[in-house]
């Protein structure tokens, strides 16, 4: 590996080949990590000569080495190093080079030096199918790939209007939302114009997570709903707490409710009583 | 029965390897169904890990004698109601393509697996039979695999039909979705040896249970059985609630009354359900969006209030249409006492059914 001084436009155009890191490395006049070439290509390091020929340079220091597509994209990630932390963009175009190259995709020294944890090329892959709106999205972080590959069944206009519903969700809301509308699609064989309709209620309505959750789980909202109005219309004000077992799924309710006085617990005995009475409006949600 | 040109190209369709672990090479059900699959290689290994990656997949037939317990209890569901039903391992895996098996969420092995000996599980039913002669051993080998789709093959329920034949209170049960029942036809003393048959309607069959007998032949073969003198019992278990489920469903229940009473000794009932790691393994299909939230088992249920209707229903018809005692496979007691009114210790007919067998340690899966 020589350390050589480059003349800047002896070398081939930047946008050429090992070009896939979007992030900038910094140029300094006076010091700079040197960039790698081989021959007349920019291995690594295509912002620093873009930068010091900006600057007015005619030449930049350079390390020349010589070795075939698989070692000089080794070379290029170490100097990269950036191990776990490259953009979705980044990582397609390096599984587009080793592809082009016919570089082994089970090299170890690739994959390790690219990502360690979770699957660099079955997820890249995954990743290159999206459409470029959804790899926009993907990119920003507004959803993650597997979430992102759901909206795939969705049109541009309409994954627009999702996004921009879920835009302040929590991450863990976004994917419950998304898989709401993308099962309400499927339970119903909903059409385009069926669920864009969905989109637009949720969008208008108070609590758009609401709206969709009732599409997708219409009988568990309908006793929901039934539920609450009847502890609207019974025990409203009164203290009394009652719960219905999870999902409605078991034998019984739960009470709970504190008195301070005798008077105070005569109220919560006559609230009662008229549970009682009305209990069966309740039972038969079970 | 001779082994057909009708098994011959349906078990040619199937495998094309056959890997038999070196203990097992000299029992005689191996020795039966290396002759009669004459033209498969057949490799012999020490240990399953000798067979190579290229093959762990559902066209190698993996043959190997069962290590420790035999037989045990279902392991049952927390929260929910078991039949306390004893199982065997003798066929762990099936071909037969159902898209809700629940298997695929246990197994993680694809050959199919045959444990060819059958004398120590043999052996051990007959210990609990004599151990709890005050009450009834319902005994099968269909819970992780298919009991007679590889039958003819082995030829090794014969063995426990003929074993048991002479204990009353073994009830020993072949569950299928096959028609493969001709080879046992023939046996002489049958005891009370059970051939069952899960059930769906055709149009399920066809569209979730791709490689399964239909309906119609599955029918046919309990008629055959129930001729040659066997019990009987059905399983409609997962029962898939789509909208117009009811129909469908009640029009198989009634289809039941062919049959004569008496002779089916069971129906056992169960709606579709599913663990998490089950549904990541299915194909995407359109019932999996219907409504399910999770119960206490961490399996995730059509919702109560649903369930209690469907088995309302079903319990009512097979009444009619049967008489025979009908029971829900891992349901909790409010479901039970909402479709059934009570629980099964409060039901004459299915007293026999749930009472507990000692002896009998739960099958560990």
């Amino acid at each position: 590996m020589n350390i050589i001084k480059t003349e800047i436009s002896e070398l081939e155009n930047t946008e050429s080949n090992y070009n896939f890191f979007t992030k900038k490395t910094d140029y300094h006049s006076d010091i700079y990590p040197l960039p790698l070439i081989s021959g007349r290509k920019t291995i690594w390091g295509h912002q620093i000569i873009q930068d010091a020929a900006s600057n007015g340079e005619l030449f930049v220091f350079c390390r020349h080495i010589s070795g075939d597509a698989e070692s000089n994209l080794i070379y290029a990630l170490k100097m990269e190093n950036r191990t776990d932390s490259y953009s979705w963009r980044e990582k397609e175009n390096i599984l587009q080079f080793i592809d082009e190259n016919r570089i082994d995709r089970k090299n170890t020294d690739i994959l390790t030096l690219v990502q360690l944890e979770g699957s660099f090329i079955p997820n890249t892959e995954k990743y290159s199918e999206l459409t470029e709106s959804l790899k926009l999205i993907v990119e920003k972080d507004i959803l993650d790939l597997k979430t992102a590959l759901k909206l795939e069944l969705l049109n541009n206009p309409m994954i627009e209007k999702t996004v921009d519903i879920i835009r302040d969700f929590s991450f863990s809301r976004k994917r419950l939302f998304i898989n709401y509308i993308v099962e309400t699609l499927k339970k119903n064989d909903k059409n385009e114009e069926e669920i864009d309709a969905i989109l637009d209620k949720a969008s208008s309505s108070d609590d758009p997570f609401e709206y969709v959750a009732l599409m997708r789980y219409p009988a568990l909202k309908r006793l929901e709903n039934e539920f609450a109005s009847y502890t609207e219309k019974y025990l409203k004000g009164s203290g009394i707490q009652l719960k219905p077992p999870p999902y409605f799924e078991g034998g019984g309710y739960s009470l709970q409710f504190s008195f301070k006085s005798k008077k105070q617990l005569g109220k919560i005995i006559e609230r009662l009583e008229k549970v009682r009475e009305t209990s069966d409006e309740i039972f038969r949600l079970l | 029965m001779k082994f057909s040109d009708y098994y011959r190209d349906y078990y040619y369709s199937i495998f094309s390897r056959i890997y038999v672990m070196e203990d097992a090479v000299n029992e005689r059900s191996v020795k039966r169904a290396i002759e009669k699959l004459d033209q498969l290689p057949v490799h012999i290994i020490k240990d399953r890990d000798d067979i190579p990656e290229k093959d762990l997949n559902s066209s190698t037939l993996f043959i190997k004698k069962r290590k420790g317990e035999t037989v045990g209890r279902c392991p049952g569901t927390t929260g929910h109601i078991c039949c306390n039903y004893i199982t065997v391992d003798l066929y762990e895996g099936c071909t037969l393509g159902c898209s809700y098996c629940i298997m695929k969420g246990y197994l993680n092995f694809a050959p199919i697996t045959v444990y060819a000996d059958p004398a120590p599980a043999i052996e051990k039913i007959k210990e609990l039979a004599e151990k709890n002669s005050d009450r009834f051993v319902r005994v099968g080998t269909g819970e992780v695999g298919d009991s007679l789709q590889f039958d003819p093959l082995f030829e090794m329920t014969a063995d426990f039909i003929k074993e048991l034949s002479s204990y009353d209170n073994v009830y020993f049960e072949s569950k299928t979705k096959s028609d493969f029942v001709d080879h046992l036809l023939d046996i002489e003393n049958k005891g009370n040896a059970v051939m069952s048959f899960s059930l769906n309607p055709e149009d399920t069959v066809k569209a979730e249970e791709l490689d399964a007998f239909t309906l119609e032949k599955r029918l046919k073969a309990a008629e055959k059985a129930v001729n040659a003198g066997y019990n009987l019992a059905f399983h409609f278990d997962p029962i898939i609630c789509e909208n117009s489920w009811e129909p469908r469903y009640l029009e198989v229940a009634q289809m039941l009354s062919r049959f004569p009473r008496g002779k089916i000794k069971w129906i056992s009932l169960g709606t579709f359900r599913y663990t998490p790691s089950l549904k990541d393994k299915m194909d995407d299909r359109p019932y999996l969006y219907n409504e399910f939230v999770p119960c206490r088992d961490g399996k995730y249920r059509y919702l109560q209030n649903e369930r209690k209707q469907v088995y309302k229903k079903m319990h009512d018809k097979l009444k009619e249409s049967t008489g025979a005692p009908v029971y829900l496979c891992m349901e909790s007691d409010t479901v039970w006492k909402k479709a059934f009114g009570k629980v099964p210790g409060q039901t004459d007919d299915l007293k026999w059914i749930f009472r507990k067998v000692h002896g009998v340690k739960k099958h560990s899966k």
